[in-house]
């Protein structure tokens, strides 16, 4: 890995691991903000159910006192036993009332069930006694708040002669075994706190929320209020975070792995392209050299030749004369002889050329052949607009060559025909045609240009015959000896429609199919 | 009769050689070098010769090497020869002076004629030299004469226009004549032509 790559490494693992902590802050805060938002809801409904459960016991306070206010006047005197046994049942059964007496208009107690009235509530008693209008109720309250309030009902016959009080514990009106720790209750009827279980405030790091209700009573107007305190281990829980926290860091270490790997993947891919583009490039330069290859050998074979020839004249001028001097013949003879063995030195190394690089046959398809030279030379055909037609075989055309070889072969055709149509700025078309049959495969590179005159013909394939300006004769003949070391022919005709038309013929491979 | 010089730049040294012995042959005097370079540093010591020098070598091309030739004021006539049939250096051989240009391997009959073409025009050179320097040696007045002399006036006619006297006329020209080492009217042409010459 280059410095490059590690520099973006680490900016990748610095971006993914502030992602990943304002993930988790965000999480912390929604879900703290969801879980007080829950608590407000619980609350609510805690409040609304405790409103109803007052709601109901005051209603049933109102019912009894109706009961037992019809029971005092049942008869005359009022049947106290009666009284007293249906109280006692009264306050077994709801154990709030703490006292349920019967009073007479002077306040004297004519029955009580549970606890006597105090003095101070017989002179609340008193106090409110003479507003108390037959067959309605008042609700007294003590104004220190404690030991609950009482209820006092006049009876409704036309005396109003009796009254029955009620006495009730607040507190246990809220008698639930449920209630969540943190929450603190009020209850209070008006100004006077009957019930006051508030704790102390919130501390460090906690949370209030509260909630007020009204009990929906004529005769007991009470107001609840409620308070919860939370901790912020109960508004955010550890887990659920803990959880996130290392899910997600799971999740991101997996992303960098991810973003890693897809970038090494895509340096790979890089890599192997450009080697793939330097395969290529060397491909071309190896097809292409046989034509530098064919310009070397021609310069350097023209030194030895000038020599032979220079030398040779010489000689001859020397035999001339009379007698000839056969020492100087001699020096003249001697490099001849040097450079007749220069000359085939070259030729020597253009053989082992020839014969040394691939010799590597091999199950070819002349096919990919093709299509493989119509890529290199694509850009060269349509920078001298010329247009390049491959029409392949439908069948395999396998060969027992090797591909190089055969490339250098048909690259050198189609140059051939590209150099003749621009030369003569006639025609603009090569046609590659490759068809196979059960002994041989043909590749026809055929053109629309001049055509090859009459008398050129025959010398095609002579070494140094050219009719290029530039060319050294060599490109047609080191064409032949390629396809004949591969036992196929090369020939040169005239298209009847005009242009020239060159077919390479191969033997067929039976073999297995091409690598 | 001292033979005029080929000079023979060429890399190559059997080509050198093959050289050198067929223009030998030819009665030819020629010196071969192996690099412009040493030809280079030879050359102010050497007689005014023909140059027969191979386009492309290391270093210095045939071109280049008549160029500096040029620069140090020696136009000997040269004759490029190359491996390399290629019609732009060819173009350029021709544009820098060259009196011939031959491809190699090179015909002996092609050879052999280019040299001559190049001896002569040497000759033709050193004879306009030596015609500039025999006119160096005239008074302007002589200069004068001799100009209206060249083209056909005759004495009396010169004398008029110069608005001097015939005798002092004559005079001058019998100092022309004995200066040029000629009384030939048609000689005088002839050097006054020469020393015109490029």
């Amino acid at each position: 890995m280059n410095d490059v790559s590690r520099a973006t490494d680490r900016k990748t693992l610095s971006a993914l691991a502030a992602a990943w902590l304002l993930g988790l802050v965000a999480f912390a805060v929604i879900s703290a903000w969801l879980g007080i938002a829950e608590a407000q809801r619980q609350l609510d409904a805690r409040g609304f159910e405790l409103q109803r459960t007052i709601g109901q016991a005051t209603a049933q306070h109102d019912a009894h006192l109706t009961g037992l206010a019809t029971l005092a006047i049942a008869s005359d005197p009022p049947p106290v036993e009666l009284f007293t046994q249906l109280a006692d049942s009264i306050i077994r059964f709801y154990p709030r009332i703490t006292s349920i007496a019967l009073l007479d208009s002077s306040l004297a107690t004519l029955a009580v069930s549970g606890e006597t009235p105090t003095v101070s509530q017989l002179q609340q008693f008193e106090r409110a006694a003479p507003s108390l209008q037959r067959g309605t109720s008042t609700m007294l309250a003590d104004p220190s708040g404690a030991g609950g309030y009482q209820l006092l009902k006049r009876t409704s016959d036309d005396a109003g002669r009796f009254l029955i009080a009620l006495s009730i514990d607040a507190s246990r009106l809220l008698d639930d075994p449920d209630l969540p720790p943190g929450l603190s209750l009020q209850l209070a009827k008006g100004e006077i706190v009957l019930v006051d279980d508030r704790s102390s405030t919130a501390g460090l790091g906690e949370v209030t929320l509260a909630g007020s209700w009204l009990v929906p009573s004529a005769s007991q107007p009470l107001s609840l209020r409620l308070q919860q305190r939370l901790t912020l281990a109960e508004v955010l829980p550890l887990g659920p975070l803990l959880v996130f926290a290392v899910s997600t860091l799971v999740l991101a270490a997996a992303a960098y792995l991810l973003l890693q790997q897809r970038r090494a993947t895509a340096e790979a891919r890089e890599r192997q392209r450009a080697q793939e583009h330097q395969l290529r490039l060397e491909h071309a330069a190896r097809v292409n050299s046989m034509g530098e290859l064919a310009s070397g050998i021609a310069h350097e074979l023209t030194q030895p030749l000038t020599a032979l020839l220079s030398q040779s004249q010489a000689g001859l001028r020397l035999a001339e004369h009379s007698p000839p001097d056969s020492a100087a013949l001699a020096g003249v003879l001697e490099a001849n002889v040097r450079q007749a063995r220069r000359a085939a030195d070259i030729l020597g190394r253009l053989r082992a050329y020839v014969s040394k690089s691939p010799t590597t046959p091999q199950p070819s398809d002349l096919n990919r052949v093709a299509a493989e030279v119509a890529s290199l030379l694509v850009a060269d055909l349509r920078d001298r607009v010329v247009v390049l037609e491959i029409i392949p075989s439908s069948e395999p055309a396998t060969v027992l060559a090797d591909p190089i070889e055969l490339e250098q072969v048909l690259h050198n055709l189609v140059r051939n025909a590209a150099d003749a149509i621009e030369a003569s700025g006639q025609g603009n078309r090569v046609v590659v045609t490759v068809t196979a049959d059960a002994e041989q495969v043909r590749v026809r590179v055929s053109d629309n240009g001049p055509g090859v005159p009459a008398d050129v013909l025959p010398h095609l394939f002579e070494p140094f015959y050219s009719t290029k300006p530039t060319g050294m004769g060599l490109g047609l003949p080191l064409c032949e000896t390629l396809v004949e070391r591969f036992g196929g022919s090369v020939e040169a005709a005239n298209n009847p429609e005009g242009g020239a038309s060159f077919t390479v013929t191969l033997p067929r491979y039976r073999g297995g199919a091409p690598r | 009769m001292i033979k005029t010089p080929i000079y023979l730049v060429d890399d190559d040294e059997a080509v050198r050689d093959a050289l050198s012995l067929l223009l030998g042959t030819y009665g030819y005097a020629v010196s071969t070098y192996a690099d412009p370079t040493s030809f280079l540093a030879a050359s102010a010591a050497l007689q005014p010769g023909c140059l027969l020098v191979d386009l492309r070598m290391p270093a210095v091309s045939g071109l280049q090497l008549q160029e500096r030739l040029s620069e140090r004021g020696i136009d000997w006539p040269f004759i490029v020869i190359t491996g390399h049939g290629d019609i732009h250096a060819c173009r350029r051989a021709f544009k820098a002076g060259a009196v011939d240009f031959l491809t190699k391997p090179i015909d002996e009959q092609v050879l052999v004629e280019a040299v001559q073409a190049a001896l002569a025009r040497l000759d033709t050179q050193q004879e306009d030299d030596e015609a500039r320097q025999l006119l160096a040696t005239l008074t302007d007045r002589e200069r004068e004469v001799l100009d209206m002399v060249s083209r056909g006036w005759a004495t009396k006619e010169i004398a008029e226009t110069l608005a001097i006297s015939p005798r002092t006329i004559d005079t001058h020209r019998a100092h022309i004549a004995e200066k040029l080492g000629t009384s030939s009217v048609a000689e005088f042409v002839r050097i006054v032509a020469a020393a015109a010459r490029r």
